[in-house]
């Protein structure tokens, strides 16, 4: 379904691909999501194209994310699939430290993710250790 | 007999504070020490300026309020598509209109929320989870944006109460009011929750395949009035269709206000002088008013 449901163009929203013949849009937190969801899928043949195509459009939306939110979304999937982060690197830190924004809780908890030396916590093995 | 405000104003460079309160005065509508709730309509990227209420507008809104002696006027949106409400006020920069957000804004669609019990049975709903802050207001303005809808025929100050339902209950993008039906849904959520005011932004506005893909439309007008089903009326009416075959809004002054013309007190600019044709898709060329 998720690939069924990807934006012309690659990338997701709410998962509507299309409506009165104008492309869907894709948004940055959906397409994080669903990556990340298919990631363990991604050698897939019939997986393949779609999170080739999700990556490609959100490397290329990452330079005008404009929420915290999205981009710590974007900046934890394009990580974790071995993508170049980019500015989202110091984007992130200065959003962080200027205090402009009321991070709310699920956006600290990824941020906390995102800022972790390595995006171990993909593996299933971190929680042999809790 | 319900009045309907038309105003022009050409540009969001123009002096709005000063045609809001005018009008405003017109309506004496009480807010003194009351809480006012903004309900614009911010969806999320508008490259062509059509599909979010202009900032610029709320910003002067709630000053008009404020100066009024509201004891609190706050500006709520829970956004349909994107959860990312952040990412939408940097989009529209309502940050540079309105100052700091922390006491000028709500996310409502991860408010405090309560269940209601709806005052209609147009839909299947029955009760709904809808947030403290719009429950809590004494005063509830819709400010719309002026628009055709591919589902809805017209998006104005009555559909535009969609954007009370709370994503955190139940998603994004809000589905359940769709699976009820969205002109029923329209009918019980605003039977529940009636809109005090309604302030229309039409300065720009869409046409075509809006809600989200359809063309800008330069119509100059704000349309304001304390009926919403009468000042939707005046709307579609000025973007040359017709309100009776608008389903919704027909059902709607079934209880909630007037629609019919003769009961319409115009104000301000008349119809005929602002009204331009406004292109729909085709499932709702049966709402175009027939060329004399």
């Amino acid at each position: 379904m998720l690939c069924d449901r990807t934006c012309p163009g690659g990338g997701w929203n709410c998962g509507n691909t299309g409506v009165y013949g104008a492309a869907g849009k894709p948004l940055i937190g959906p397409t994080a999501w669903a990556l990340l969801a298919l990631g363990e899928f991604a050698d897939r043949p019939s997986v393949q194209q779609c999170v080739r195509q999700g990556l490609d459009w959100l490397e290329r939306a990452s330079d005008g994310i404009r929420g915290p939110g999205s981009l710590v979304l974007a900046h934890l999937c394009l990580r974790a699939f071995g993508r170049t982060t980019g500015s989202l690197d110091s984007q992130l830190f200065a959003r962080y430290v200027e205090g402009r924004h009321r991070w709310q809780i699920p956006e600290l908890a990824w941020i906390t993710l995102a800022l972790r030396p390595s995006p171990d916590w993909l593996r299933p093995q971190i929680f042999e250790s809790l | 007999m319900s009045r309907v405000a038309i105003r022009q104003a050409s540009s969001y460079r123009a002096d709005l504070r000063e045609v809001i309160l005018e009008t405003l005065g017109e309506f004496k509508l009480g807010v003194k020490g009351k809480r006012v709730l903004l309900k614009p309509n911010f969806v999320g990227a508008d490259p062509c300026g059509a599909v979010n209420t202009h900032p610029a507008l709320v910003a002067a809104a709630r000053e008009c309020f404020l100066h009024l002696g509201a004891s609190s006027v706050l500006v709520g949106e829970g956004s349909a598509l994107e959860r990312d409400t952040e990412a939408i006020l940097e989009t529209i920069g309502l940050r540079e209109y309105l100052g700091p957000l922390e006491d000028a804004f709500m996310d409502l669609n991860v408010d405090e929320v309560r269940l209601v019990s709806l005052r209609t049975r147009a839909s299947r709903l029955k009760k709904l989870y809808l947030p403290a802050s719009v429950l809590r207001a004494d005063v509830v303005v819709s400010m719309p944006k002026l628009k055709t809808h591919h589902w809805a025929g017209v998006s104005l100050s009555l559909k535009n109460m969609f954007g009370i339902v709370p994503g955190r209950c139940y998603g994004w993008p809000k589905n359940i009011l769709h699976w009820a039906g969205i002109s029923r849904s329209i009918l019980d959520l605003n039977s529940t929750v009636r809109p005090d005011f309604a302030i229309v932004d039409g300065i720009t506005g869409m046409e075509g395949d809006g809600p989200l893909e359809g063309q800008p439309k330069a119509s100059g007008i704000l349309v304001m009035g304390d009926d919403p089903v009468s000042v939707d009326s005046t709307c579609v009416r000025a973007m040359g269709l017709l309100p009776e075959r608008v389903g919704y809004l027909e059902r709607a002054s079934l209880f909630l206000g007037n629609l019919k013309e003769e009961k319409i007190e115009q104000i301000g600019e008349s119809l005929a002088r602002v009204t331009q044709p406004f292109a729909v898709v085709p499932e709702f060329e049966h709402l175009k008013a027939k060329k004399a």
